[in-house]
Formats: structure tokens, sequence, C-alpha cells
């Protein structure tokens, strides 16, 4: 169902290419004359000129036949602009809609409405005011750039829609002095969907949002390749099933996905690193998930890699958990498959408590004391996981402050009670499953790499130094005598 | 001030000359070395594994090695006589005590950096990515925890009449500190009301300089979000850089204090004879 | 040593001044940095919807949803419960659980979607009910038989779907335009986080 959509589009396009763009071209630059007679006539009156202009883009969608591309010309606009019939609207190079009031700058309310390469700046800061509000199934938004006080994209009851390569992010409102003031204006979601079924989202870039897409009550979704930054969560899911979160990127979020009530779905080859500057923070969190998959992911410098509670008849396998405060952490979860997946440098690999049934095998624990008799790859030693400390926090969450310390490590090492009934990984992999290269491949690591190289030549000078120092002390005051 | 430099450079020169001091420097170099060889395949940077693990190996050497160090200069010079004969001179108990802090400390702390030296070295050489900024950040973090153990050094120092008695209650303070803190805590205070454990945690903590000063770097590597939602603005006050002029002055006060304490001792001692 | 043991005692005595001073258990504000919902981890917005449990030690467990803190007390019992607190949903303010007035109806949108709001009196929330047009008055009691359903249960229903036409709660897709006051409708009904 979902696959038909792009077709769709492209037999559109075929259909109509060329005579639709004459006339679309050719209202367009009707309109590239109308502008400005406009602003001739409301200079020196901003609040005529703004509403003017509004009257003009309303005018320019209303006064255009169903069905027909529109390609706005170059200019500043201001909304908000209804667009309640099909329509194509195509922006040229340097579009700005900008929109003060609290309507979206743009609401869309009729089917298969497509709107491309528009900029849209919401001004009006209020979490729930999108800069995009779609009430229409069969929607295209590509190529948006959004900048908004409020929300980004909404979605409301709104199946089938098609949102490609646009950029969403928050900025801080300005009062009139110039001050930021942003605490008291919350900031919005940056795609926003509910009860929408059957959307693709992807390619997209979300910064500074509350949620970075955030779905709920829907499902057949699709989100891929999307990146999203600094916000709260990057990926929130409510009650979706069937779902498909596929190659997506989060960085410094405070959680980078969470995926709570749902069903069916597969979670792969996503990218989430370094959310852990929260007290919760935590890469993929999985809560009240059944039956689903997730492979192929890769978490580096999480607080928690990937939390898993109350969730069960999952599959979790080939992933890579690296360079985490936790690596997993379970909480009630049942009835889970985790295997092949790669734990490596984690401050704690595994933490595991009220999960009974969960089967684990194959994956690669690097802490672990492996020992392999036949040469098969798999180690005849069982990895056990020991959730003393989990059990000792849930109390009493003062004593987080041992979080692995020196005796710490010593008291978890004395514990052993009830050890048949830990989680255990019966069969751990004595080498890698996953090569990183390809994983790590998804984020960018170019630049980085430069600059090491110079820190390096750094790094042995303040070594050497600090070695002849020392070297010179002993000779000098030890070994010479005066 | 003279008397001070004097009891320094003799400090030194003894202690370069002590075989204990290079037993430590070889077993410190040796552990680090390989620390960074097992895990010569993941970057060391930020709070990891990697980190994490060498961490607690500092945790665990170096304040045994300041205490052991520390002790017996203080009590060799009881049982070898040599505080009796200089007790007979014009030589102020205080500068005597800092003297002997401030050579024993460019004993320690020369160790430390030929230890660090040498892992930075062989870390350029195999190609490992060591952040430089972890890297200093360890130093000044052994370096802190090296000179606070100074201190309780000099302390059970003082306290002990012979060599013996000073290896017994460096030891057992040692397995106090670093080893037994949490189980004895967590069994104190698990019996109290649930309210009292974090003021009294946080207050305890301020007296065990290994804990003070692991909490800290784990903070400054970035780990702080994993001591929970209960130290959140500790933490996030500590990431500042004014959390760490407060590290500083606590950490000053922390060895003015105890040298107060072992200057009292030591004064009590002498007035009595 | 001593010295330390002396500081050790005197504070001692004065948390055990401090703590014989709390006696009940006062509802704790919230930050929204760290505090999360102790059943499903989200994060708990200083809204309307938030609740908090002060166990009998003084211990302050926050949900972000009335149904969350329900679970909570499903599973552990209410044993440990010194007072359990929801908040007023026009003013924000605590108000014990027993003594609140609930509103339910599958359409409110709440953040884990158990669909229910909290007045400190009947009057506000009879208020509430007559401007959605729709809504059950539950006291404190009747919620004990409530069956605490999630509205993604009854996704796809079509009893749902008039429910949600005839509150008001997607009031900008039924109605002509952006009209001002069905927007800060709209605005009021799915505020704050979710």
């Amino acid at each position: 169902m979902v696959g038909i959509r792009p077709k769709r589009l492209m037999s559109f396009y075929v259909r109509f290419g060329v005579q639709l763009l004459i006339i679309g071209l050719a209202i367009g630059i009707c309109c590239g004359c109308g502008t400005p007679s406009a602003y001739a006539s409301a200079t020196g009156d901003s609040e005529g000129l703004s509403s003017l202009q509004s009257a003009t883009l309303q005018r320019i969608i209303d006064e255009a036949e169903p069905g027909s591309v529109v390609v706005l010309p170059e200019g500043s606009y201001s909304g908000a602009i209804v667009i309640a019939k099909e329509l194509t609207v195509q922006a040229a190079d340097n579009v700005v809609l900008t929109n003060t009031t609290s309507s979206p700058a743009v609401m869309i309310k009729a089917d298969g409405v497509v709107l491309q390469g528009l900029r849209i700046t919401q001004e009006y800061a209020d979490e729930e005011t999108a800069a995009v509000l779609v009430q229409a199934d069969d929607t295209a938004l590509t190529e948006l750039r959004i900048k908004t006080q409020g929300s980004g994209i909404m979605l409301r009851d709104a199946n089938e829609a098609a949102i490609f390569n646009n950029e969403v992010t928050w900025y801080r409102a300005r009062d009139t002095n110039g001050v930021s003031s942003n605490e008291a204006r919350p900031r919005g979601n940056g795609i926003d969907l509910y009860n929408s079924r059957g959307s693709r989202i992807e390619r997209n870039r979300i910064a500074n949002m509350k949620d970075g897409i955030y779905l709920e009550n829907s499902s057949q979704l699709i989100v891929e390749k999307n990146r999203i930054y600094s916000s709260r969560y990057g990926i929130h899911c409510m009650y979706i099933d069937e779902s498909r979160i596929v190659g997506n990127i989060g960085e410094y979020n405070f959680t980078g996905a969470m995926i709570m009530g749902v069903k069916n779905a597969q979670i792969s080859n996503n990218s989430f690193l370094k959310q852990n500057r929260n007290v919760y923070s935590q890469g993929l969190l999985l809560y009240d998930v059944q039956t689903s998959t997730i492979e192929r992911n890769y978490v580096e410098g999480n607080r928690v890699g990937i939390y898993i509670e109350r969730s069960s008849n999952n599959e979790l396998m080939e992933n890579s958990v690296y360079r985490n405060f936790i690596g997993i952490q379970m909480l009630g979860a049942e009835n889970n498959k985790l295997h092949h997946n790669d734990f490596v440098a984690n401050v704690i690999e595994a933490e595991a408590t009220n999960s009974k049934d969960n089967e684990l095998y194959h994956n690669y624990w690097d802490s672990a004391q492996g020992l392999d008799m036949d040469d098969d790859g798999i180690s005849e030693i069982a990895y056990a996981i020991n959730p003393f400390y989990q059990q000792m926090i849930a109390d009493k969450p003062a004593f987080m402050l041992f979080f692995q310390s020196p005796g710490m490590a010593f008291l978890s090492a004395m514990y052993t009670a009830n050890r048949e009934q830990w989680t255990t990984d019966r069969s751990p992999f004595m080498h890698l499953n996953v090569a990183l290269d390809e994983t790590a491949a998804l984020s960018s690591g170019d630049v980085v790499k430069e600059r090491v190289l110079s820190k390096e030549t750094f790094m042995l000078i303040i070594a050497c130094m600090l070695l002849i120092t020392a070297s010179l002390t002993i000779i000098y005051s030890g070994v010479i005598k005066s | 001030m003279t008397d001070l430099l004097q009891i320094a450079k003799r400090e030194i020169k003894i202690g370069f000359r002590n075989p204990w001091s290079y037993s430590f420097l070889v077993l410190f170099s040796v552990f680090s070395l390989c620390l960074l060889l097992i895990n010569s395949r993941n970057e060391v940077s930020g709070y990891s594994g990697v980190t994490g693990s060498m961490l607690s190996l500092i945790l665990y050497l170096l304040p045994l090695m300041a205490l052991f160090l520390g002790s017996f200069s203080l009590t060799a010079e009881k049982e070898e006589g040599s505080w009796q004969l200089l007790s007979t001179y014009p030589l102020g108990t205080l500068p005597f005590l800092v003297g002997k802090f401030a050579g024993l400390s460019i004993v320690l702390l020369t160790i430390v950096t030929f230890g660090y030296g040498l892992m930075g070295f062989i870390a350029v050489l195999l190609g490992i990515t060591f952040e430089l900024n972890t890297y200093l950040l360890f130093l000044a973090f052994s370096c802190g925890l090296v000179l606070l153990f100074l201190s309780v050094a000099l302390f059970v120092g003082s306290l002990s009449r012979n060599r013996w008695q000073a290896l017994t209650i460096s030891v057992m303070l040692w397995f106090f500190l670093v080893i037994g803190w949490p189980a004895i805590l967590i069994a104190v205070l698990g019996v109290l009301p649930y309210l009292w454990i974090k003021p009294l945690l946080t207050l305890l903590t301020l007296l065990n300089p290994a804990e003070l000063v692991r909490l800290f770097v784990v903070i400054k590597l970035g780990g702080g979000s994993v001591l929970g939602p209960e130290y959140y603005r500790w933490v996030s006050w500590i990431r500042e850089p004014g959390g760490s002029l407060a590290f500083v002055l606590v950490f000053i006060t922390w060895i003015a204090g105890s040298i107060a304490c072992v200057y009292w001792i030591w004064e009590r001692r002498r007035s009595r004879g | 040593m001593r010295k330390s043991l002396a500081i050790l005692s005197i504070v001692l005595v004065f948390t055990a001044l401090l703590g014989c001073g709390q006696k009940k258990f006062a509802p704790q504000a919230i930050h929204e940095d760290v505090d999360v919902c102790a059943v499903c981890n989200m994060q708990v917005k200083d809204g309307a919807y938030a609740t908090q449990i002060i166990t009998k030690d003084g211990r302050s467990l926050k949900f972000d949803d009335l149904g969350c803190m329900n679970k909570w007390k499903m599973e552990n019992g209410t044993d440990q419960i010194g007072m359990d607190y929801v908040r007023d949903y026009n003013d924000k303010s605590w108000i014990e659980y027993e003594k609140a007035a609930y509103v339910y109806d599958p359409s409110i949108r709440t953040p884990m979607a158990y669909g229910i709001v909290s007045f400190k009196d009947k009057k506000a929330a009879e208020a509430f009910m007559k401007e959605q047009g729709a809504g059950k008055l539950l006291s404190a009691d009747e919620l004990a038989q409530h069956s605490w359903q999630q509205s993604k249960d009854m996704m796809g229903m079509d009893d749902h779907e008039h429910m949600e036409e005839s509150s008001g709660t997607h009031g900008q897709m039924h109605g002509d335009g952006a009209g001002e006051d069905e927007s800060k409708e709209m605005n009021m009904n799915s505020n704050s986080g979710h």
C-alpha cells in the first residue's frame, strides 16, 4: 500500500509534465508581476503589507485550478494560508513564508496536495501551533525548510502522506527587548503524526525540537534515514503497529528512540550516539514493545545503550553496543531473543532484573572471560548478568553514587544469590559479530579523524615532556651523589 | 622557610633511594601499560569501559602507594631516631611536617608522571587513540589522589610507632576507603530512614578522598548522568568551571586540615617528650 | 578521625530534627529535567496530567498520567503510600487523589492515552464536560471500578471516531476555517506534553 504512493506521484508528473509546468510558470510570472505592485501600494504600513501579501498568496492558491501546478515566484509572503483543493505548490529558490498568527502557516485540507521547497518561519510561539498542518490524505511535503517557535509538521487523521527531505528546526523566541525567553514557551514536535496510517517520513533533518518525530495511534509507517539532533526524544512512538524505523541517526538527544506500545515493528540500521546528558538518557528505549525485530542498530556513548522494559517476544540481533555507561538494561522483559549482538567497552555491560525466559546466545561480551576449548568460536563459559546493582538502586536511588566504584565491583562479584535465575548467555561468542566499519560509517567520522592526527603529535610532545621531567628528577636526586 | 626546604630536599633524596619507590614505579607502569594494550582496539576518551577500568586500577594502586611511602617515611624518622635528633635543633614542627609533605609529594608525583609519560608515549607509538583531554584529566586526577592520600599517610605515620604498625593501619585504611566503602555504607545507611540516606552519603563522600576524586573524574569525563536523578544538581554544577574551583578548594581544605591534625599530634608528642 | 566523627554526629542530630519536622506528606515540585514517570519512563511534564505518590518513607514517585499511577498501585499495592496527588486541570494545583473529581472520555488526549483528567471539584469537572460536550464524571471511588482502557485499543472503531468529532478535539478539521475560538479550543484540549 505504501509503495504505491511515489509511483503514483511519478506517473502524475509524467502525464501532465510539460504542460502543467508551462501553466504554472505562466501563473507564477503573473503573480511575480502582481507582487511588486502590492509592495508599492502598501509601503510604510507593515500591517497592511502583511495582510496584503497573505491575501496574495491565498488568492494565488484560491484562483488556481484544482489539480494544477502552482510555482511561487521568489519573494516573502506572510501566512496563514489554507490549501483546500488538490494542488501542487512548488516554490522557486527563495520563497519565504512568515506566519505570526496562531493558525498554522500552511493548512492542508484537501487530498492529494503537494507542497515543495517552501521556507516557512512560524513565529507564533506555541507548542501546539504547527508550521504545516495536514488534515487530508495523500499529501506530499518535500524539501520544506521550517523554522518554528512552535512545532513543525503536524498530521491529524491524514493517511498515506509522504514527508521527504524537509528540515525542521526550533529557534529561540525573542521578546521586544531582544532578550531570549524560551523557558515559558515550550518547544513542539518536529513531525507529529496522530491517527495517520501508511505515511512515509524519509531523509528529514530535525534539530532542537521536543520530539523529533512523534508518532501516535498510527500504523504501517515508514521512518527512514532521518537525522535528529538535540531534541528531547529523537523518534517517539506511541501505539504504533507494523511500522519500519530504519537507518535513522540520532545524536545528543535525551533519548534516541522512545518506542512505546508498539507491535510488529522493524527497527534496524539506526545509529543512536551520545545520548548521555540527562539522568534518564538512553540510546534506544523499548517499553511495552511486542513481537518486533530490532537488528543491526549501532548505539554508542549513551547513558544506557538499549533499555528494554515490559516487552516480550522481540528479537534483538546483530546490534553493536559500544562505549555506553550501561550497555543493555532489562526490566521485566520476558521471552525475548538476544543473539549475535556485540557489547564492547561499556562501563557496565548489562543489567537485568525480573526478566525471565529470555533466550540469549552467541553475543559478544568483551569483558567476559571466554574459554573456547573446541575452537568453534563459541565460549564454553556462560555469561551471567549480575543483577545486584540494579536491585540495590531500585529501592534506594541515592546509592547510584556507587556506580562502578571499585568497592562496588568487589561487592557485586561476591553476590551470587539465585544465580541460576540470572539472565544468562549460555554460549557467548569469542569474536565480534558485526564488523564495526560498516556501522560506524553511518556517523560522520571524517572530520574527527583529521583532528585526532594533529592531536596525536601534541600528545606525543606532552608525554615525552612528562617522561623526561620524571626521569631527570629521578636521576638528579636519586642517582647522582652530591 | 630554609628549614622547610632543607627537609624537603632531604626527603626527596631519601625518597629516590628507597627501593619501595621504584617497585611502585614499575608496578604502576606495567599495570597501566597492560590495561592500555588490552583495550588497544578501543579509543580512550570520555567515560567508557576503558576509562572506567583505568579509573579502578588507579584507585586500587595509587592510594596504597601513597599510604605506604608516606607513613613509612614518618615512622622511619621515629625508628631511626632522626626525629629525636632533629627536635634538639631549633626546628619547628610545622616546617618539618610541611617539608616532609612537599618532599614526598615530589617523589610520588614523579612516579605518577613517569607512568603517564610512558603510557602516553606508548599509546602514540602504537597508534591508540587517546583523547588528550582524557589523558590530562587522568594525570591531574592521579596527582590529586596521591596528594590526598599522602596527607592521610602522614596521619597514619604519626599515629603508629613503627613500620609494621604503619603497614597494618595503611592496609586497613585502604581497604576501608577503597574496597569496603560501598559495602559498609550500604549496610549502615540501609537501615536509616530513606530521607537521611542522600545527605549522609553526600557528607561521607566528602570525607573519603578516594570517592571524592573518583566522582569528580566521572563527572568531568561526562559520565555524571549515571549517578542518577538524586545528584543531578551537584553534577551539573561540578561540570561547570565553578565546580572545578570548588573541588580545588575542597582539596586544599582537606590537605590543610589533615596536616593541621598531624601537627597537633606531633606537637603533643613533642611537648610530652 | 575524631573531628569527622564529631561532624558526623552533629549532622545526624540535625537530620533527625529535620526528619521529625516533616511528618505530613507534602507534594514535591516537578523538575522536568530529572523527573520521569516511575512506570513508563517518559518525562513528566509540569502540567495538568502529572500525578505523584509520596511513600511513607518520604520518597516521591512521579507519573506522567493518572493511568500510570494506577498501574503502579496495582503492582505495588497501596501499603507504602503516604499520600497520593493529582493535579487540577485548570490551575495545576496538587489535590489529594481521594478528593478530586475525574472526567473520562476516550477522546481526551493524555500522555499515555488513558483519557482521564482531574479537577479540584465537581463543578469544574462539569464545566469541562459541558465545554467538551463529552465525558463521564467519576469520583475517586468510582475510578476503582474503571476499566483503565487506553484509547489506542479503540483505534479504528467507529464509535471512537464519532466521539472525537463530537468532542471537538479536532475542531479545526470540521470548522469552516481557522476561527480564533476554535483554534484556542484545540490548543487547550491537547495542551502540554505527550
